[in-house]
């Protein structure tokens, strides 16, 4: 068990989060620097990034990771003075650096300990830092040598690294603690304040000034002041000068300008105002009177003076944004839900009024007031869903490691494009998408991608393009992953396909190339001629494509053969709440997703052709196969087929397997429906993807048409086969 | 403590099952509903009747003469769908009807007996014994597990 003695859950909370984020700046950074080269801007994001990774680890009490960032940061310096050269070797140990700190990172979020040893890398570190420095000259500046304090030693002394004990200028964090029996603490207190004030510029108070002037019971006092001297000495010695006071203790010392972001990080628990911009270094202001203007303007003031050194984002802006714990969010998102059914509810009751008493006036103002509550439900509803949506980008991020990494394990150069990485979409699709996006990607990287020399020879640039990007369309998010490889040879696939028994031979000779291309997302189809640990198990589109649909989203592939293939992956914007078309069969109600329809025919007994067992109708040409919905869901000894039927509706779906229609007794309308799960109790049943509760109070199931449809493709194999 | 009680009383929603008298603690039970349309799930596990709609949940039921192997019977006027919390997820029980709602001291609970009860002992918490009848306290987290579930359907198919 990893602890943190002093610290609460929400202090470890406002770190993880501020964490995530500098680690986040420390990748795009590295990733930068190693495309642009030596850039002094980059070079300051990572250097701050690791900066405040030090600082706010070392408030939290994370030796480990304190003493990384503290080397990381004494060779970053050594870069931003160009006294180290930027080459791959450098980028090397600052992306081990970056995955050990993640490791580390990610011991505070279990709370128990990885093992990791970070001295080798350390080791390596001050080995780069020493180097370095014995190639500049001893006349060189102070800071070099102040840099050079760690040579020779295994580590950095305790005392630099965890900021307590940190002598020179800084901003210098004052406990003042008053006497049991001091009569007016608020006096004192002022006092206190009053004479520190002349010392330094004074960056914030708790209690505020504000508070403290009006009188308010001060037990303890802590000011945060921007000291110019070497030891904080005096500065205690000003605050015990003052009478009644018990002790005057220095909390932290910490550079100079960043005492004030650290401070409103822990002070801000669960909701806490960040910055409109995703980048924000640390949360602005807290959004209270607690003195926070105060504060900002203060900070502002002593920010100025060493601008250069901290992040422009890091300035007070005004907070526009609040960040909610999402069960918070999904709690609204349900209640929502249930008020979308009621509003349905609601009309249906108001309509059966209205025909039992027309002409009365308190229907019409039932439904005056019904259609009003009807349109704020649906305002609601979208406000909901828009509060939940964020930006895909957040799940773009890790991308462009895990390219580079990938790249150079295989020797290839790639250029990686992303582009849309605002459009937003709903948090429960975001949190699905990661996995099967990696894997596309990494099929592009390792399939599509060809060596350098092979792309020469090919007559195409060295590099390689793949380009990661990201739209709306209706009510869809479109992801597409395109590059410029070598594309997918139908005839390959075909070979693979009838070698592993897939299909025949005569079947791989009739499917069009397009069908053929289509067959990588069968199970148990590879094309890669070796096994690697990038790609090509075997195991890998088929899932992602069952991953995607279980999504309600469809998944598609452009290829052309020496020009690269372009995945395109659609989905909609929220897994909530769908458009479906519902359809009655033998009075059940059962709920169609609008994405897997393609039409509705009516159909006559006479339309029905039997091929090799199965019914079909002929549609324009094409031959669909039917599926009769009481076959499909009857328990079992029950023969659910109406006989005495002259016509029926068959519901014409596409996915995947192709196209079926779903024969069905009645139509009853479109609608947009609440997916709900049937639980954990009753699990997974094929064929059903949740169930949803209509407008009357019944239960209707949602059909999961690729699933149903592979279902019985499956079972008739079955029979077939017996 | 072999029946598992703490308290020195218990208080139980006591329902009847062909013909004799079972009961669950009242903490468990979330609601008692009449008898209402169930919304059939294909291909669910066999004692899983369906899913209702309890006031915008959507709950599975359980046919508790069916997990018991007991004969189906009829649903009457006095059928009732009993919603208990399991974990997280509540799930109905179709009861033939619920009788009272008792408060019995822990003393009058004996341990299960094979004996006094038709149900396999593994279902039961205890017997407790009363002036006019015997009620048998039901072990809710074993007879509606999924373990349990699967249990039951497989010896339901080995004994067809």
């Amino acid at each position: 068990m990893l602890e943190f003695p002093g610290m609460t859950a929400d202090d470890i909370k406002v770190f993880l989060i501020d964490a995530e984020e500098q680690l986040q700046a420390l990748e795009d950074g590295l990733l930068e620097l190693e495309q642009v080269g030596e850039d002094e801007e980059v070079i300051g994001q990572i250097f701050r990034a690791a900066h405040t990774l030090k600082g706010s680890s070392a408030t939290l009490g994370h030796e480990k990771m304190a003493k990384l960032t503290h080397s990381m940061e004494s060779l970053l310096d050594l870069v931003r003075k160009s006294k180290l050269e930027v080459g791959p070797d450098l980028m090397d140990v600052l992306f081990e650096c970056l995955d050990v700190l993640r490791v580390l990172n990610r011991e505070v979020e279990t709370g128990q300990e990885s093992g990791e040893d970070i001295t080798v890398l350390t080791g390596r570190l001050l080995d780069i830092i020493a180097c370095a420095e014995e190639e500049t000259t001893e006349a060189d500046s102070e800071e070099s040598c102040a840099g050079g304090r760690d040579r020779g030693e295994p580590a950095p002394r305790e005392g630099d690294m965890d900021g307590t004990l940190m002598h020179g200028p800084g901003d210098v964090e004052l406990a003042v603690a008053f006497t049991k029996d001091c009569p007016m603490p608020s006096v004192r207190a002022y006092q206190v304040a009053d004479r520190l004030s002349v010392m330094g510029n004074i960056i914030y108070t708790v209690p505020s000034m504000e508070r403290i002037e009006a009188g308010e019971d001060v037990a303890e006092l802590t000011v945060a002041i921007q000291w110019d001297g070497d030891s904080p000495q005096p500065l205690v010695e000003a605050a015990m000068a003052v009478s009644d006071v018990e002790s005057a203790v220095v909390v932290q010392v910490r550079p100079t300008g960043s005492l004030r972001a650290h401070s409103e990080a822990s002070a801000a628990a669960e909701v806490f105002m960040d910055e409109a911009t995703e980048k924000g270094v640390a949360p602005a202001a807290r959004g209270d009177d607690d003195g926070g203007s105060e504060a900002g303007a203060k900070a502002a003031s002593g920010a100025s003076a060493v601008a250069a050194r901290t992040t422009a984002s890091a300035m007070p802006t005004r907070a526009t944004t609040v960040r909610v714990d999402v069960a918070r969010l999904d709690v609204l998102s349900n209640l929502v839900a249930e008020l979308v059914i009621d509003r349905t509810h609601l009309a249906q009751l108001e309509s059966k009024l209205a025909e039992k008493h027309g002409g009365d006036g308190l229907v019409a103002e039932l439904n005056r007031t019904s259609t009003h509550i009807g349109r704020l439900t649906t305002e609601l509803q979208e406000a909901i869903n828009k509060a939940r949506m964020f930006p895909i980008a957040n799940v773009f991020r890790r991308f462009p490691r895990m390219v580079r990494d990938l790249a150079q394990g295989q020797g290839k150069e790639i250029d990686f494009i992303i582009e849309g990485e605002d459009t937003e979409l709903d948090r429960s699709v975001s949190e699905e998408i990661g996995d099967p996006l990696i894997h596309l990607i990494r099929n592009a990287v390792g399939h599509g991608i060809e060596s350098p020399e092979d792309r020469v020879a090919a007559g195409k640039p060295r590099k390689g393009t793949v380009k990661l990007s990201a739209f709306h369309q209706e009510n869809y998010i479109v992801i597409q992953i395109a590059d410029d490889g070598r594309g997918i040879d139908p005839d390959a696939i075909r070979e693979s396909a009838v070698s592993k028994g897939l299909i025949s031979e005569d079947t791989a000779a009739r499917l069009s190339d397009r069908d053929a291309v289509n067959l990588i997302f069968s199970p148990g189809l590879s094309t890669s001629k070796q096994v690697d640990d990038v790609s090509g198990r075997g195991v890998g589109m088929d899932i992602v494509r069952k991953n995607i649909e279980r999504l309600n989203g469809t998944i598609s592939i452009d290829t052309v053969m020496g020009e690269g293939s372009t995945f395109t992956v659609k989905l909609p914007l929220t897994l909530a709440i769908i458009r479906a078309l519902l359809v009655g069969y033998d009075s059940r109600i059962y709920a169609i997703p609008l994405a897997s329809v393609m039409e509705i025919t009516m159909i006559e007994l006479s339309d029905i052709h039997t091929v090799h067992g199965s019914e079909a109708i002929r549609l324009r040409g094409d031959v669909v196969p039917l599926l009769w919905l009481g076959d499909v869901f009857a328990r079992d000894g029950e023969d659910d087929r109406a006989d005495q039927w002259e016509r029926m509706f068959a519901v014409i779906t596409s996915s995947h397997e192709g196209q079926v229609g779903l024969v069905v007794d009645s139509l009853v309308g479109e609608m947009e429906i609440v997916i709900k799960s049937v639980g954990s109790f009753i699990g997974n049943i094929p064929g059903v993807s949740g169930v949803t509760i209509l407008g009357d109070g019944r239960v209707a199931l949602i059909l999961d048409v690729p699933s149903l449809v592979r279902r019985v493709v499956e079972e008739r194999n079955d029979t077939r086969r017996s | 403590m072999e029946h598992g009680f703490d308290a020195e009383e218990v208080q139980l929603v006591v329902f009847e099952l062909a013909d004799e008298s079972y009961g669950v603690e009242i903490s468990r039970v979330q609601d008692i509903n009449r008898m209402q349309e169930i919304t059939e799930i294909p291909h669910a596990p066999e004692s899983v009747v369906g899913v209702i709609n309890l006031r915008g949940r959507v709950i599975p039921v359980v046919d508790l003469r069916t997990r018991f192997g007991m004969p189906s019977a009829e649903h009457t006027k006095s059928t009732r769908i009993v919603v208990v919390q399991m974990g997280e997820e509540p799930i109905g029980m179709i009861v033939d009807a619920v009788s009272q709602v008792l408060r019995i001291p822990t003393k009058v609970i004996e341990p299960p007996s094979p004996v006094l009860a038709s149900l396999d002992s593994r279902y039961l918490l205890g017997i407790a014994k009363l002036e006019e009848e015997l009620v048998v306290l039901l072990d809710l987290d074993y007879v509606l597990s999924k373990d349990e579930q699967e249990f039951i359907s497989e010896a339901m198919a080995e004994s067809v």
